[in-house]
C-alpha cells in the first residue's frame, strides 16, 4: 500500500478538519470527493507531508513522515499540485517546472529531458519559453500539474487539478490521470464527479472531516439509485450517500 | 495529454551538484536586476560624478568614494531587492508548493537569497570597477588597498541577507517599504555616528572618512575595516543562520549547523563591537590595537618629485604629481621673495597630514625642520587644489602664510592660525601682501572671509605693516637679510621695524 492511514486527525485550533480518516490505497486513481469545508485539501497536506497530522498514525510509500530522513524519500517520490498554485511570474514554463524537478533532488544531468516530456504531457510544449504570467489560469493549472509529474512520482496528491480546464484539457487529463494510475497512487480531490467517475478505481466521499465512503465508483453511483438529486447517476450516488451521511451523524 | 513514458529510477542528488542549476535560475529571474538601471543612474550622479573632483589617489578614492559614495547608493537598492525576494513564497503563495519538495527549506531559502545577492554584488563590483579603472587612468603612483573593497563587499552581503531575512519571517505587505526606509536611516545613524564621539559609530563604514593622503606615506591601516567587516559578516551570518532555525528548514543536523552559523555571526558581531571599543585615533588613521600590524606604521619608501619655485625646490610625493606645477606656481611669489634671507628654507617637502578624522576637517601644517643640513619646510596638500572645492588660490594663501609664518619665527598650529609676536606678524602680513596674498584683519578673517588674517587696523603692527609693504622690495629684503635672526628671536619690536 503507497497510503495507509490510521485514525488521522488534524486540528487548527478550536477547528478539527481532519477527523479520524482511516485509509488505504495502492497503486490506482483514487477519487477525493466532498463538499466544501469537507476537509479534502488538510487531508492532501497532509498527505504531502506540507503539514504533520495532529493524532494518528500515517505511512507513505511504506515509509513514516515523522522522521526527517523519511520524509525527504517520501517527497523525492511525490508530486503534489496545490488547490492554489502559488507560481513565480517571471519564470518561464521550462524554468518553473525544471526548478521543482531540482527541488525534488533529479539528477541536474536527467532534468532537461524530465521537464521537456512533463511540459509535453499537459500539451504545454508549444509554450515552453512563455513567462509565466503571460499563461491563461487553464494553462497555469497544467503547468502545475507538470511540476507535479516531473519526477514520475509514486504518490502523486492533485487538489482541484481540472479547475480552470476546457473540456478538450480535461478529457486529455483524464486519460493523463488513468496512464499515472498504473504505476503510481494518484490522489484527486476534486468537486466533478465527472473526473472521478471517468478516471478513478476507487473514491472515498469526506464530509466534516470524516470519510463517510469509500468505495468504488460504480458502488458510489448504486447508492443514488433511488433516491438521489443529480444530473448523473454518481452525482446522485454522490448526494445520496452524503445525505444518509448527515442524517446518521445527526442521529448519533 | 500524451502516454507517460516507462517510469525512470534515478538515485537522489546531491544538493551540491543541484545547487548551481537553481542558483543559475534565481539569479536569472530575480527582480534585483530590474533596479540596476536605477542604480547605474545614481552612481553616474553621485559616485561618478563626484570621482570627477577627487584627486586620483587609489586610498582616498578606493575608500571615500567606494564607502561613502558607492554604498549608501546601492545599499537602499540591494535591500528593496532582498526583501522583495524574501517575501517571494509568501506573496507568491508558493509555501505549500515548496514545502512539499525533498530539498530542506533552509538551502533552498540560501538559494534564494543567493539569486538576490548574485545581482548585489555584481552591480557592487561593476561599480567599483568603474572607480577603479577611472582612477588607474589618471593615478601616477601607488596601487589601490583592498580593504574598503572587501569591506563594501561584506555590507552588500549584510544588507541583502538581512533584508532577506527580515521578510522571509515577517512577509507582510508593509515588509519592503519598512525594511528599506530602516536601510536608509540606519545608514543616516552611521552618518550621525560619525559626527559623534561614539565608538561605536566605528563599526558603520559610512562614518570613517579617510586623509586625502590615506595609503601614500604610510600603508593603508586595515584595523578598522578588519572590525568592520567581521561586524557586517557577522550580521549575515546571523540573518542566513536565522533561516535555517524554524522546524521546516531542514533536519535536526542543519538546524544545529543552522543554529552554529547564527551564534558564530553573533560572536563575530560581538567580537568587532568589542574591538572598536579599545579604538583610538592613531597618526595615520584607526587603531585596534589587537588588530594592529607595526608593520603599518613604517613609512613607504618614494622617491620625490620636484619643481624649482622662485629658485627652491618644492617637492611632493609621486602620488600628488599632477598637482606639482600648480603648487609651485603658486607659492612662487613668497618664495622668490624669501629666497636667500637667513633662515629661509631651502626646499620645500610635502610630508603626511596628521589630521586624519575628517577631510573637511583636515587641515594645514608646516614648520621649518632642518635635515640632512639642509633647511627644509614641511608642508601638507590636505586640501588638494580643486578638491572639495578648494581653489589653488586658497592652497597658494594657505601654504604661502605658513611659510612666511614660520620665517619670520611665528608658529602654525594644526588649524592653520598663526601664532606671532606684533612685529613677526607685521613682517608676515607685508610679505604676503607683496606676493599677492590678500590680507584682511582680524574681523574679517572671523568672518570667513578669504584671505591671511593680519594686524588689526590701528594698532601700532598694523602702521608698521603699511609702512613695510610700501618699501621696496629690494629695501625690504634688505633689511630682513640684517635683521631676520633677531625677528624669529623675539628681540624686533614693532617700532623698529622700517
Amino acid at each position: 500500500m503507497n497510503i495507509e492511514l490510521t485514525d488521522l486527525t488534524r486540528r487548527f485550533g478550536r477547528n478539527q478538519a481532519v477527523a479520524g480518516v482511516t485509509l488505504e490505497a495502492g497503486p490506482g486513481v483514487f477519487g477525493l470527493l466532498g463538499p466544501n469545508g469537507a476537509g479534502k485539501t488538510s487531508l492532501l497536506r497532509m498527505l504531502a507531508t506540507v503539514i504533520p497530522p495532529t493524532s494518528g498514525r500515517m505511512l507513505l510509500l511504506g515509509r513514516d513522515p515523522r522522521s526527517y530522513e523519511r520524509r525527504r524519500e517520501i517527497r523525492r517520490r511525490l508530486g503534489y499540485l496545490p488547490q492554489n498554485l502559488g507560481y513565480y511570474p517571471s519564470f518561464t514554463v521550462v524554468e518553473f517546472v525544471e526548478y521543482f524537478a531540482l527541488l525534488k533532488d533529479m539528477p541536474p544531468g536527467r532534468v532537461p529531458v524530465a521537464v521537456a516530456a512533463a511540459v509535453e504531457r499537459v500539451d504545454l510544449g508549444g509554450k515552453a519559453r512563455a513567462k509565466l504570467r503571460t499563461l491563461s489560469g487553464g494553462m497555469l493549472r497544467r503547468v502545475g500539474i507538470a511540476q507535479a509529474i516531473v519526477n514520475d512520482p509514486e504518490l502523486l496528491l492533485l487538489d482541484e487539478p481540472t479547475a480552470g480546464l476546457d473540456p478538450e484539457q480535461r478529457v486529455r487529463f483524464r486519460a493523463l490521470l488513468r496512464d499515472l494510475g498504473q504505476h503510481a497512487t494518484v490522489v484527486v480531490s476534486t468537486h466533478l464527479v465527472e473526473d472521478v467517475g471517468a478516471a478513478c478505481t476507487e473514491v472515498a466521499l469526506m464530509d466534516a472531516g470524516r470519510i463517510v465512503f469509500h468505495g468504488t465508483p460504480a458502488e458510489l453511483t448504486a447508492r443514488g439509485a433511488a433516491d438521489g438529486a443529480g444530473d448523473s447517476p454518481l452525482e446522485r450516488g454522490y448526494t445520496a450517500t452524503l445525505a444518509s451521511a448527515r442524517m446518521t451523524g445527526t442521529r448519533s | 495529454m500524451t502516454t507517460p513514458a516507462p517510469r525512470p529510477v534515478y538515485t537522489a542528488a546531491r544538493p551540491v551538484h543541484v545547487a548551481p542549476r537553481l542558483l543559475y535560475i534565481e539569479v536569472r529571474r530575480n527582480v534585483t536586476r530590474w533596479l540596476l538601471p536605477l542604480l547605474a543612474v545614481a552612481f553616474w550622479f553621485d559616485t561618478y560624478r563626484t570621482s570627477a573632483g577627487y584627486p586620483a589617489l587609489w586610498g582616498l578614492r578606493t575608500q571615500d568614494l567606494i564607502l561613502h559614495h558607492v554604498l549608501p547608493d546601492l545599499v537602499p537598492f540591494v535591500a528593496a531587492g532582498a526583501v522583495w525576494t524574501g517575501a517571494r513564497e509568501h506573496r507568491r503563495n508558493a509555501a505549500d508548493l515548496v514545502t512539499g519538495t525533498a530539498w530542506p527549506g533552509w538551502g533552498r531559502r540560501v538559494v534564494c537569497l543567493g539569486g538576490a545577492l548574485g545581482w548585489a554584488l555584481l552591480a557592487y563590483l561593476g561599480c567599483v570597477a568603474i572607480v577603479l579603472v577611472t582612477t588607474a587612468q589618471h593615478a601616477t603612483w601607488g596601487g589601490p588597498p583592498l580593504w574598503p573593497v572587501v569591506t563594501g563587499a561584506a555590507e552588500v552581503i549584510a544588507t541583502c541577507a538581512a533584508g532577506f531575512a527580515c521578510a522571509w519571517f515577517f512577509p507582510g505587505r508593509l515588509a519592503a517599504p519598512l525594511i528599506v526606509i530602516g536601510v536608509f536611516l540606519a545608514q543616516m545613524a552611521g552618518f550621525s555616528l560619525a559626527d559623534s564621539d561614539s565608538r561605536l559609530g566605528l563599526l558603520s563604514p559610512a562614518t570613517h572618512v579617510p586623509p586625502i593622503d590615506v595609503g601614500v606615506f604610510y600603508p593603508y591601516l586595515p584595523d578598522l575595516s578588519i572590525a568592520q567587516t567581521m561586524f557586517l559578516g557577522g550580521v549575515a551570518a546571523v540573518a542566513v543562520g536565522a533561516l535555517g532555525l524554524p522546524a521546516s528548514s531542514g533536519g535536526r543536523r542543519l538546524r544545529a549547523v543552522a543554529a552554529a552559523v547564527t551564534v558564530a555571526g553573533l560572536g563575530s558581531a560581538g567580537t568587532a563591537a568589542g574591538l572598536v571599543g579599545t579604538a583610538y585615533q592613531g597618526t595615520q588613521g584607526v587603531v585596534i590595537p589587537a588588530l594592529h600590524d607595526a608593520a603599518s606604521d613604517r613609512p613607504l619608501a618614494y622617491s620625490p618629485v620636484c619643481q624649482r619655485a622662485g629658485g627652491i625646490p618644492v617637492c611632493v610625493q609621486p602620488a600628488f604629481t599632477v598637482y606639482l606645477p600648480d603648487t609651485a606656481s603658486a607659492l612662487a611669489p613668497l618664495l622668490a621673495g624669501v629666497a636667500g634671507l637667513p633662515g629661509a628654507p631651502a626646499r620645500l617637502t610635502q610630508e603626511a597630514t596628521s589630521c586624519v578624522t575628517h577631510v573637511l576637517g583636515c587641515t594645514f601644517g608646516a614648520e621649518i625642520a632642518t635635515s640632512g643640513g639642509t633647511r627644509a619646510l614641511r608642508f601638507t596638500i590636505a586640501q588638494t587644489p580643486g578638491f572639495y572645492g578648494e581653489n589653488l588660490a586658497a592652497f597658494g594663501q594657505q601654504t604661502m602664510a605658513a611659510v612666511a609664518a614660520v620665517l619670520v619665527g611665528g608658529q602654525v598650529d594644526d588649524a592653520g592660525d598663526v601664532t606671532a609676536d606684533p612685529a613677526q606678524l607685521a613682517v608676515m602680513a607685508a610679505l604676503l601682501l607683496d606676493a599677492g596674498v590678500p590680507v584682511i584683519t582680524p574681523a574679517q578673517a572671523d568672518a570667513d572671509d578669504a584671505g591671511v588674517a593680519g594686524p588689526a587696523p590701528g594698532s601700532a603692527a598694523y602702521a608698521a605693516y603699511r609702512r613695510l609693504a610700501a618699501l621696496p622690495a629690494a629695501a625690504r629684503h634688505a633689511w630682513l637679510a640684517a635683521h631676520l635672526a633677531a625677528l624669529r628671536a623675539g628681540h624686533i619690536t614693532v617700532r623698529e621695524l622700517p
